[in-house]
């Protein structure tokens, strides 16, 4: 079996909840902070720690209002997150190749 | 990192991707409500037009037309409050159903009543402006069911063209119950039996 130097992936992004999370906001164009707390089945503060991570990032960007006087985060991938979660995806497979 | 962990973080992905893809947001309530509205629209014209008994034509279309309107409407704000996820095929299918609904109510009120449209010439128009909707709706959704109802609807719109007569209100009657009120019936049962599990909710 061949090692992989695993420093060629996206620090940012390799963590099965980040990754998670990555995976899941390409494929949506928007999603509420709760959708994503059920999908990943995380709890709040941990999600709240890889999204802000990945905001820092600049990969995710969130939209915050008041929905029947609720607060409420939306989030959405980035063109920047897209480019990040596509090299990391590219990196993947070429290991695979090896 | 070794080629195995690779192997299930890709894994991994793709079945994120995947499920996320597959998830049917759409709940298929609009198309049973505006398929019924519709029908009993088109049976109405029957008994208007074959026996001569039922309430004034452009009566009946104001109302069932103006309730569909209301109802979408309603539902447009009900669903921008409870709606957690968006999706790029959910946007298009809005909006490929919203221009279809605009040019129907403009083709159906505004030009018949200028006379540009008249007589039988409706019933295949409007059965054109389905395909259209239905064909488009296909390639959002990937659905061979969906391809199958718009060229349905293209074969109905030749035939009604051909063959007028006030059975044309009962050929698209049966044309609404089929391709559109049935399909909003499945979209409504995946979307309770599919989408609404996976949020961890149940239907109202």
């Amino acid at each position: 079996m061949t090692d992989f130097d695993y420093q060629q992936l996206d620090d940012i992004i390799h963590s099965r909840i980040r990754l998670a999370i990555m995976a899941l906001l390409v494929s949506v164009d928007e999603a509420e902070f709760t959708f994503i707390r059920e999908k990943t089945q995380a709890t709040d503060g941990n999600l709240s720690v890889h999204l802000k991570k990945l905001e820092d990032a600049g990969y995710i960007s969130v939209k915050k209002s008041f929905i029947n006087r609720k607060p409420t985060s939306s989030y959405r991938i980035t063109t920047k997150g897209h480019k990040a979660f596509e090299i990391y995806v590219k990196r993947l497979e070429k290991l695979l190749k090896k | 990192m070794d080629q195995q962990s690779a192997q299930q973080e890709l894994a991994f992905v793709k079945k994120v991707i995947e499920d996320s893809r597959k998830l049917l947001i759409y709940d298929g309530k609009d198309m049973i409500v505006w398929g019924g509205l519709v029908t009993l629209g088109m049976l109405l014209m029957f008994g208007k037009f074959h026996f001569e008994i039922g309430p004034p034509v452009y009566l009946t279309w104001i109302v069932l037309i103006g309730a569909g309107w209301l109802y979408s409407m309603w539902r447009g704000m009900k669903m921008k409050n409870t709606h957690r996820v968006t999706t790029f095929s959910g946007k298009m299918m809005g909006t490929i159903w919203l221009a279809t609904g605009i040019c129907m109510t403009i083709v159906g009120f505004g030009f018949t009543a200028s006379g540009l449209i008249a007589g039988w010439a409706i019933n295949p128009v409007m059965s054109l402006f389905m395909g259209l909707a239905y064909f488009s709706s296909a390639t959002v959704l990937g659905m061979r069911y969906l391809y199958v109802a718009g060229f349905s609807w293209w074969v109905a719109a030749l035939v009604m063209a051909f063959w007028t007569g006030p059975h044309t209100f009962l050929i698209f009657a049966a044309l609404m119950i089929t391709f559109h009120m049935i399909p909003g019936i499945i979209f409504y049962r995946k979307w309770k039996t599919e989408y609404l599990p996976s949020i961890g909710l149940t239907a109202e």
